[in-house]
């Protein structure tokens, strides 16, 4: 199944213990669209995206993925999900890694451990999206570590793969990154989440990441480094 | 996404505990060659390893994010969970058959026993279990340091333990005995009291199995950084 399908996140909650990440997540995506998830460190936003895929249990509301909770459309619906080079099991070599998927994709005999950030998070994204049909690609700031060419190169294949159909969901820093790809923002600011579509930031033109910038400080209450010096 | 491609590319085992296996299976075959009643004690030392190789772990890889790729892959987590433990066990699992087949060759069966089945199966278990919210080896770890403790501090364990060994002592000892040290049941067959007295071990492993299942099946993934 990799047709048309929609993700809806309703009223979504995640704690950790007595610590709330965020509450009151909503939002629609469609396959063929992508949406970006803003924030500062720490607000939640992979917790977000790992909800999104199953990892996690929304401790409230409800994520579904074709009608179904992400652990069963994922069984369904083929998914890249690639948290950051990290997450990489040091000792395996990075040909290896690239061969999970039943597509060599890389031919570095190397253990990712002895690789530089930048090359473990490229052999990680390549890996995540050799798949030549994904209905949904879940990236948790994938430009983290890249050189020009490999931010190229991604922000690249991921308006390829949404122009193809794939749904997909990116979070990241990197504002300028992120204004090329999204056709919705996700921002996550004090625990809440403010969904807005990219015609609603920009009617007459491309978001830029100047438009970002400046909705996420309005959202948060002005410039934080700017708070922070005064 | 294959888990068994995914755990062959990302194996369970070190290097060093395969190497440490392969070298058992072939010094107990060598052994069992110019020996054939020497079947016991290359089954015992290889079980004292599967103890180490099953302790595999998976909470603490899958909260680094190890296994994100295969969680997210497509395949249900129940059957992650279970090609876990087959991969966790197959290691020692293939090495005793190995060896069991040697001595087949032999003439003899210490290897393949009904107490070595039922060690296996114990020690397997519980071993995989055990470790399911530690780190690769607490299994093993733990269990050897409670038998060193047990050996070196109450003489009576000792005893009771050297009796079993032996083949005597009443059910209820064996029993404790069985279950701290199921080592050893290896190369023995089993009487009616011995499946008696085995029962409580194989009970808690079986028993620990199906609770760790079912606490990856339902556990939470997050990743250590975000928590």
């Amino acid at each position: 199944m990799t047709g048309e399908f929609t993700i809806s996140a309703r009223r979504v909650a995640a704690r950790y213990g007595h610590r709330e990440v965020f509450h009151d997540v909503s939002f629609d995506l469609r396959s063929g669209q992508a949406v970006g998830v803003v924030g500062e460190n720490g607000a939640g936003k992979t917790t977000l995206l790992r909800a999104l895929v199953g990892l996690i249990r929304p401790t409230q509301g409800e994520i579904r993925i074709a009608g179904l909770p992400p652990e069963d459309a994922l069984q369904r619906i083929p998914t890249a999900y690639f948290a950051g080079e990290a997450t990489l099991p040091g000792r395996v070599r990075a040909s290896a890694w690239s061969g999970i998927r039943g597509m060599a994709v890389v031919t570095e005999g190397r253990r990712l451990r002895t690789l530089s950030r930048g090359a473990r998070q490229l052999v990680g994204l390549q890996a995540s999206l050799a798949p030549a049909s994904l209905g949904l690609i879940v990236l948790d700031e994938p430009w983290e570590g890249l050189d020009p060419d490999g931010a190229r190169w991604l922000s690249s294949l991921l308006t390829s793969k949404r122009d193809r159909g794939s749904a997909v969901v990116v979070s990241s820093h990197r504002l300028h990154d992120l204004a090329g790809i999204c056709d919705a923002y996700l921002f996550v600011v004090n625990h809440r989440t403010t969904y807005v579509r990219a015609f609603e930031l920009s009617p007459v033109g491309p978001v830029t990441a100047a438009v970002l910038t400046g909705t996420f400080d309005r959202l948060r209450g002005g410039d934080a480094w700017a708070r922070a010096l005064s | 996404m294959s888990p068994w491609r995914f755990f062959v590319a990302v194996p369970l085992q070190s290097p060093y505990m395969l190497i440490g296996l392969a070298l058992v299976v072939a010094l107990g075959a060598a052994e069992l060659i110019v020996a054939p009643g020497s079947g016991q004690e290359a089954v015992v030392t290889l079980l004292l390893l599967q103890m180490f190789s099953a302790s595999s772990g998976f909470a603490i890889p899958a909260r680094r994010g190890h296994y994100d790729a295969m969680l997210t892959g497509g395949v249900s987590r129940t059957a992650v969970v279970g090609w876990h433990l087959a991969m966790s066990v197959a290691p020692g699992a293939v090495g005793w058959l190995v060896l069991g087949l040697c001595e087949v060759g032999v003439g003899r069966s210490a290897v393949l026993s009904q107490g070595s089945i039922a060690a296996m199966v114990v020690v397997s278990a519980a071993g995989w279990a055990m470790t399911v919210p530690l780190p690769r080896l607490s299994g093993g770890v733990v269990w050897l340091v409670l038998l060193l403790a047990g050996l070196g501090w109450p003489t009576v364990w000792r005893e009771d333990l050297l009796a079993v060994a032996a083949g005597g002592a009443d059910v209820s000892t064996r029993a404790v005995v069985y279950l701290l040290c199921p080592l050893v049941v290896a190369g023995r067959s089993l009487t009616q009291e011995d499946l008696i007295a085995l029962l409580p071990a194989m009970t808690l492993a079986m028993t620990g199995c199906l609770v760790a299942w079912r606490w990856l099946v339902h556990m939470n993934v997050p990743l250590e950084a975000a928590q």
